[in-house]
């Protein structure tokens, strides 16, 4: 390993902050509701849906609207949950992106555990082969949405203001993003570089996911592909163009986190 | 079928089991025989007939008429002629001479049991009446010889010059009618061919549960009045079905499943006025159902549920009605260019239509919005300047802007107006209903 990533990744403390993480859970009431939601997801989905490919368009509404929101809130419960103990847990040993990375891999394990209440009733309509990449791809909108929470969660003063500003980021990204461009989708300018219009999509995660699910599920007519050869390319290449996306996303979130808590202050 | 329609085939096939071989061609049988003659046809290949008088032709099992390659494989020029139990094979492939397996210019003739295949035109119906096109199965030819002509090589072939396939738009149909009257069609299996059932200037026919799939279009319509369409699949066509230029037909229980090319339809109906559309399933089509330049048809019951786009409706149609249809998981239920105040109506007798996307308020339990519905189309125009906007499909945003329009019309962009929208407990309660309206007059 990288010698200036191995501080990161030490066993010891990365331990210790996976294990708090994971008790911190039991107890958070995000975690809870998402459970009870999750499960009822899951049944619904199950009940309410006529067939295999509805039952994944029925987890893709949940994964958008519902997982996105509540990793970020967890996310942001995780940063701010010891904020006041920062003081003396900066005093100890510890590099503190090692921090931030184990509230990352703690808050992604309990989401893919989780995310099965969703997912596991919805197997006895559809086959696992089907739901298996719709469950990878809902884990990686969390990661996003996790260190998109941690991220606003380290940055704010208090636990309100947190909130405040990670919905906001959240609001933004699943509606402001699309409505932005409706809106200049009618602008003559814009329409003459679509590729420009189409690439602003393909970096919202959320779009991305949802391009990539619902085109997978629907296996609707690409009536935008062929018409410029980014969007073709987007089509062709949605899975792994969302894995990359969210990971380079998480990365980045990730990697702002660490450095906001590097450059903390008593 | 009658009993009295199949009483000649039963017998034919049973006398056909005790005749002994024979020794002349087919061609020469039928020259020699009687009108109204049973001809049974043993097990082997023969070459192309033409049948000039009444006759009944009943195929043994591996009883097959093999053109060679040219023209009409079996020719029946006369009235009441039944051919029947055989494969027919081998026609030629020059469209503009009408080649095809069958080609039929008598009337009453009977086709039934038959299995075609490597041909132009499955049958070819021209200029008759009574015919009947029963329970056969009818395969596009989808390649061609390596040794055509490079002239039909070059119209015919696909891209590459070595290739083989035969391309969609060079190959025939598989029941193909003009100018034709009180045709029957029914229980036939079509794939593989140009369209799969044609109809020019036909009239008074009926056709009702055929398999038409892997086709072009499925049914190919134009310029014929009062025909009935029942109970048929048109799945996994380049486009189901095409209605054109007609008037009073009766479209009832047909399936319009999974016509997915980039500009497929499940039903497409265009300039085809006073007819009724009912009960139709439209699934996973890329549009389901269309309307274009149509008037004073009546749209019930039908299903129009996971299509790319539900309805796509002509802003140049007048005065159709649409009740008690589903739209339901439709990615964009409806496409228009209609604004409100157009003289189509979307509830009869205050029973409009199930949209999945409208709320479900009914204080009164009748199984009827309290509120009306409007659909809105958000793309609109953006579809054909901007065809990336597809990429927001069914995202947030939009469902956001639609939700909003239905509690305030959003100005300059297109909707339709449902007054009476059904509920998902409508169905239930119009049968708890009915059933509690017929106790008194049980008892």
């Amino acid at each position: 390993m990288n010698l200036a990533l191995a501080p990161l990744f030490e066993r010891g403390p990365l331990h210790a902050i996976l294990a708090r993480e994971f008790r911190a859970a039991l107890i958070n009431r995000y975690f809870q509701v998402f459970c009870a939601l999750a499960l009822l997801g899951g049944i619904a989905a199950l009940v309410f849906s006529e067939d295999g490919s509805a039952v994944g368009f029925f987890i893709l509404q949940i994964a958008l609207y519902f997982v996105s929101l509540f990793s970020l809130l967890a996310g942001v419960s995780s940063a701010q949950g010891e904020r006041e103990e920062w003081p003396l847990l900066f005093t100890q040993p510890v590099a503190r992106g090692a921090y931030v990375i184990g509230k990352f891999c703690a808050l992604s394990s309990i989401f893919g555990g989780v995310l099965l209440l969703l997912f596991l009733p919805a197997l006895f309509t559809s086959s696992a082969a089907t739901l298996a990449p719709l469950y990878v791809q809902t884990l990686l909108l969390a990661a996003v949405f996790i260190a998109c929470g941690l991220v606003a969660g380290f940055f704010a003063h208090d636990r309100a203001q947190a909130l405040i500003v990670g919905v906001s980021a959240w609001l933004f990204l699943l509606f402001g993003v699309d409505l932005v461009a409706l809106f200049a989708a009618r602008w003559p300018v814009m329409q003459n570089v679509p590729d420009l219009w189409v690439a602003a999509l393909m970096f919202n995660p959320l779009d991305a996911f949802r391009i990539e699910a619902l085109f997978a599920l629907q296996q609707i007519p690409a009536e935008a592909a062929n018409k410029t050869p980014l969007a073709n390319w987007w089509i062709e290449h949605a899975g792994a163009w969302f894995a990359a996306i969210a990971i380079f996303w998480s990365g980045a979130l990730l990697k702002i986190a660490g450095l906001r808590l590097n450059r903390w202050e008593e | 079928m009658t009993a009295s329609f199949r009483a000649p085939l039963i017998i034919g096939a049973i006398l056909c089991l005790t005749t002994t071989v024979l020794t002349a061609t087919l061609q020469e049988r039928i020259d020699a025989a009687t009108p109204n003659e049973i001809i049974c046809i043993g097990a082997g290949t023969h070459g192309s007939i033409a049948i000039n008088k009444p006759l009944t032709l009943i195929g043994q099992p591996g009883a097959e008429i093999r053109g060679n390659g040219a023209g009409k494989v079996v020719a029946i020029a006369a009235d009441d002629v039944t051919v029947a139990g055989l494969r027919i094979t081998g026609s030629g492939l020059n469209l503009s001479d009408d080649d095809a397996a069958v080609f039929v210019t008598g009337n009453r003739a009977t086709i039934e049991d038959n299995t075609i295949a490597n041909s132009l035109h499955g049958i070819y119906l021209k200029k008759v009446s009574g015919a009947r096109i029963l329970n056969n199965r009818i395969e596009g030819k989808t390649t061609i010889s390596p040794s055509a002509e490079p002239v039909e090589k070059g119209i015919g072939q696909s891209a590459e010059n070595c290739d083989t396939t035969l391309v969609a738009n060079r190959r025939g149909n598989g029941i193909h009618q003009w100018n034709c009257e009180d045709v029957l069609i029914r229980g036939n299996d079509i794939s593989e061919t140009r369209d799969g059932i044609y109809f020019s200037f036909t009239n008074n026919s009926r056709v009702e549960n055929n398999v038409v799939h892997h086709t072009r279009y499925g049914l190919h319509y134009m310029y014929s009045d009062g025909n009935v369409f029942e109970n048929n699949i048109f799945a996994e066509n380049a486009a189901g079905a095409a209605i054109m230029f007609s008037k009073e037909l009766i479209v009832r229980g047909n399936h319009f499943v999974n016509n997915r090319g980039l500009r497929a339809y499940g039903l497409i109906i265009q300039s085809t006025d006073r007819s009724r559309f009912e009960a139709n399933e439209l699934e996973k089509n890329a549009v389901g159902l269309s309307f274009n330049q149509c008037n004073g048809n009546q749209v019930i019951g039908n299903r129009v549920r996971n299509n790319y786009i539900g309805l796509k409706f002509g802003s140049n149609s007048d005065e159709n009605s649409f009740t008690e249809n589903i739209f339901a998981r439709n990615l964009h239920p409806v496409e228009t260019g209609v604004l409100e105040g157009s003289g189509n109506k979307w509830a009869v007798n205050g029973v409009g239509n199930f949209w999945d996307s409208a709320s479900e308020l009914d204080l009164n339990q009748d199984g009827i919005g309290d509120f009306a519905h409007r659909e809105l189309d958000l793309f609109g125009i953006l579809r054909r300047d901007f065809p990336v906007i597809a990429f927001l499909s069914d995202s947030p945003a939009a469902k956001l802007l639609r939700f909003a329009n239905e509690r305030a019309v959003i100005p300059g962009i297109s909707s339709i107006e449902d007054p009476a929208p059904l509920t998902s407990r409508f169905w239930k309660l119009r049968a708890q209903r009915i059933a509690k309206a017929a106790l008194p007059s049980e008892r």
